[in-house]
């Protein structure tokens, strides 16, 4: 079956980053991922936590390219265009790159070279020079067929597309015509899930990972209008679809094999023609080369007969015949540009202060009151009795811990509660049961009362941005409604199973809160909690509850 | 290397023998071009060269006041992509599955050839005020010039009158659009009132604000797009793109004027209203919220939005935005309101 990757594919974001990067690169210049990416970025094309521009590349940079989301956003483009038939690479490897002569065309368009774009999908086929490492080898030119099984079929849903049109040799009339059958045998026994589960174990991809490489296809079907655009599990064929299936199938539809079959000054016409019937069927005016036409046309009447070529060169074969045939250099210097590498003084310490964590100091005495209470006084036991069975602190934590893993706002609610209770805040109430009340439970106090925001981890398992932003809520609802008595400076605060995998941009908003409104924003995860409450239960250990009052930012207690 | 330039879409054009001093939109009928010499006639499509009807130019998407804000160049001035050009018959056409008659490609028309009976319409009519010419780049020049002189001559009239059964009809369409174009359906209303209005890009997960808006000549503020019924996402959201805005684009707390625009308007069980006061209470951040309806109506009455002059501010206390609407209009709105949540909660 074939295989896309899932990337970004909104039509105008394509032709926009196309034609910034051809204005910046040019059609003379080499150039990598890491050009790529860092022209995005300083076009301000990309974001990342929330910055824009170069300090968006900055903050994406990390010593693994796998996680640097500015250079997977660049890869993410130039897999796209390269599909497309824009850039191709500049020799043997895979990078550099360079453009082609279909992407100056769309660079240079005045309009929005939609019809250019049809052309380039409708180009897209396999096998290819360009592909040789690839784990599928169906030979097919991908939307041509779609377009023909859904009109055989009358619609197609997004399994019927992977068992169906990407994994049909289309060469073949009987492999397609098989394909046809074997989809009405599936409709008619309803086993679409059985054998789509048959393609998962043949391929030993995981169902999803196969679904989500029907969603390039079906968004470039989509823009080019050849699909209606609805949301719903199938998908049907326009009239448009209709009608430019009806113009391409009377084509010559030449591929990589018939292709390399004729000598190269057939090769070069063919590639002549088949460069400028695309340019023309987008609307281009090729009277300058008509002669040109005219003589290739002729020198191929044997092998096209009267029909019109459909074969896109740079979508099939290499870039040095299709320039030859062209008369065209492309990529005739490496792209350099100084990269800014390091922060500056000034953004180190912003950062610095972004990823701050605070370290709690454990050293107040535990409220002997607390321990009547029936739910601290279990707690209080299941650790001594834990303590004994693992011995070391850090087992009982992480026994605690997992235990919690998949527990709900019913578990998970009473938990904090208790062990806030151990930390020695006795006035601690969870809101169940009261719907009235916008936070999830509240330390109340004489005059600096805490509103805190839950995340069970059957909810989310990592504290979110959306947390952050209901303490803030939190915070303001309570100095308005005056529920309990607090002042600006006291915390509001967010508890949940893992400290926020977004660090860097929970701990930015946390900053830009405080920077605006003046409130502190405290985060913590239950590990944390359960360290400091476990080292007080069994250490004798205090905790002084002022770090609580005036918390911002992450808190972690590792001990 | 030989770059090959694009066809001509456009073999013919129209020009204007004279220039109208007046455009009057009338409800389910075509527009009216008053001319010096006592001439009225409905003028037929320009086939401008740049058609406004469906593109808008790159200086129109874009907001001088946040340069680096992340946003969104979709150019197409229908949210829905209803409206394309026909090179067969050289003029724009409509999808009427598509077309959600919200009337911006109507506004859009520099000479009022788009209207609305039933559906939404082009005027291909010729009129004894144009003359069909062979597009060149003298005569395209010639039209760019009419065009120009007659966008700044003032139009009037009402390009419909608000119906429950429209606007119930516009509602159904919109509910059942893709989320995505929530945000361009909003962005291009705006620019359709005269704001400038930026959202935030398709794909970027990493700003979170839907949009960024400006009316008049000061009131500049963050948007939150809220289509469906968690309204309460939109308050919360409202405060992080301040904070944001403040720490990161210079705007200040004291200078965001932020918008809220629904679909409906807020439940009144939901708790938005309560927390839209205590925001006030607390911060003195007045939220405006404002209907899709209500964006469309201003619309339809060939009104501009200014925020610093017309607050939409709406709190638990009255959460009605009626009276709003009407002082833009200067005209009292009859319409049944139960249903649709356009200028109160529904009940």
């Amino acid at each position: 079956m074939l295989r896309f990757r899932n990337p970004g594919t909104q039509f105008s974001t394509q032709v926009q980053v196309l034609k910034l990067l051809y204005k910046t690169l040019g059609a003379e210049s080499q150039f990598t991922l890491d050009d790529m990416a860092l022209i995005i970025a300083q076009e301000k094309l990309m974001t990342a936590y929330g910055y824009s521009g170069i300090t968006a590349l900055q903050l994406c940079k990390t010593g693994d390219k796998s996680r640097n989301s500015a250079y997977n956003n660049a890869k993410m483009y130039a897999e796209v265009f390269r599909m497309l038939g824009w850039v191709t690479p500049a020799g043997d490897t895979s990078y550099p790159l360079v453009f082609t002569y279909i992407a100056s065309h769309i660079a240079e368009s005045e309009y929005d070279c939609h019809k250019l774009y049809e052309q380039c999908v409708l180009g897209i086929n396999n096998p290819t020079e360009l592909t040789d490492n690839m784990s599928y080898n169906e030979n097919v030119r991908l939307f041509k067929c779609i377009l023909q099984a859904l009109i055989d079929l009358g619609s197609l849903n997004n399994r019927e597309l992977c068992i169906g049109p990407m994994s049909v040799n289309d060469i073949s009339v009987n492999d397609y015509t098989n394909m046809i059958n074997h989809i009405n045998n599936i409709r008619a026994k309803d086993i679409l899930l059985q054998e789509f589960d048959k393609l998962s174990q043949n391929l030993r991809m995981a169902q999803n990972s196969i679904i989500n490489c029907t969603r390039m296809p079906k968004a470039l079907l989509k823009a080019c209008g050849y699909i209606e655009d609805k949301t719903s599990r199938k998908f049907k064929i326009t009239q448009y679809g209709i009608d430019t299936y009806n113009k391409i199938k009377v084509m010559k539809d030449l591929r990589l094999k018939e292709f390399n079959s004729y000598n190269e000054d057939i090769q070069l016409s063919l590639i002549r023609l088949g460069i400028y019937s695309m340019l023309q069927r987008a609307g281009y005016d090729l009277s300058d080369v008509k002669d040109v036409i005219v003589a290739d046309n002729k020198k191929c009447e044997y092998i096209l007969k009267g029909r019109d070529l459909l074969f896109s060169p740079y979508q099939t074969i290499k870039r040095t015949l299709i320039e030859k045939a062209l008369g065209v250099e492309y990529g005739t210097k490496l792209y350099s540009e100084e990269r800014p590498n390091t922060f500056t003084q000034k953004q180190k310490k912003e950062m610095k202060k972004h990823i701050k964590s605070l370290n709690l100091n454990v050293n107040s005495n535990i409220d002997e009151k607390i321990l009547y209470e029936k739910d601290v006084q279990n707690f209080y036991e299941r650790v001594i009795n834990l303590k004994k069975k693992f011995v070391v602190n850090k087992k009982v934590i992480e026994h605690l811990f997992t235990e919690y893993r998949d527990s709900d706002l019913n578990s998970f609610y009473p938990l904090v509660v208790v062990v806030l209770k151990i930390l020695g805040f006795n006035n601690v109430f969870s809101r169940q049961g009261d719907n009235g009340a916008r936070w999830d439970a509240i330390i109340i106090d004489e005059e600096k009362s805490i509103p805190i925001e839950m995340k069970s981890p059957k909810e989310v398992s990592h504290i979110s941005i959306k947390a952050i932003q209901q303490a803030l809520e939190n915070k303001i609802i309570l100095l308005s409604r005056k529920t309990y008595i607090t002042d600006k400076k006291t915390t509001s605060l967010a508890i949940g199973y893992y400290l926020p995998n977004e660090r860097a941009e929970v701990n930015a908003l946390i900053s830009d809160i405080k920077n605006t409104y003046g409130y502190n924003i405290g985060v913590i995860d239950l590990k944390s909690l359960l360290s400091i409450a476990v080292s007080i239960i069994i250490d004798g250990k205090t905790f002084d509850k002022k770090y609580f009052y005036e918390l911002e930012g992450l808190a972690n207690a590792n001990i | 290397m030989q770059i090959f330039s694009e066809q001509k879409i456009r073999n013919k054009i129209s020009v204007l023998k004279q220039i109208p001093v007046n455009i009057e939109y009338i409800p389910n009928k075509k527009s009216v071009a008053y001319f010096k010499d006592g001439t009225e006639c409905s003028l037929s499509c320009l086939n401008c060269k740049n058609s406004l009807c469906m593109k808008y130019l790159e200086s129109e998407i874009s907001f001088e006041e946040v340069p680096t804000f992340s946003l969104d160049t979709n150019n197409n001035v229908c949210p829905v992509n209803a409206i394309k050009w026909n090179s067969e018959t050289e003029s724009p056409e409509i999808d009427q599955d598509k077309c959600i008659k919200c009337g911006l490609c109507i506004k859009r028309c520099p000479v009022g050839a788009i209207y609305c009976d039933d559906s939404v319409k082009i005027n291909t009519e010729k009129s004894s005020m144009q003359e069909i010419v062979l597009s060149d780049d003298t005569k395209e020049l010639m039209q760019k010039k009419q065009i120009e002189e007659i966008l700044s001559i003032p139009k009037r009239g009402t390009l419909f009158i608000e119906t429950e059964y429209l606007l119930n009809e516009i509602y159904e369409k919109i509910s059942n659009i893709r989320h995505e174009v929530h945000n361009i359906i909003v962005r291009n209303i705006l620019l359709g009132l005269d704001c400038s209005c930026a959202i935030r890009r398709i794909g970027d997960v990493y700003t979170r604000m839907d949009a960024i808006y400006k009316s008049g000549d000061n009131s500049i503020g963050a948007m939150e797009i809220e289509f469906g019924r968690d309204t309460l996402d939109a308050s919360r959201g409202i405060l992080d793109d301040i904070a944001v805005l403040n720490t990161r684009y210079n705007i200040s707390k004291e200078q965001n004027n932020p918008l809220v625009v629904c679909l409906q308007l807020p439940n009144a069980r939901q708790g938005y209203w309560q927390v839209v006061k205590d925001i006030k209470v607390v911060e003195g951040i007045k939220i405006n919220t404002i209907s899709v309806g209500a964006l469309l109506i201003l619309l339809w009455n060939n009104k501009n939005l200014d925020i610093s002059t017309n607050s939409f501010y709406a709190d638990f206390d009255n959460m009605s935005i009626k009276k709003y609407v009407e002082n833009i209009i200067e005209r009292k709105i009859e319409l049944l309101d139960d249903n649709i949540g356009i200028f109160a909660p529904v009940k």
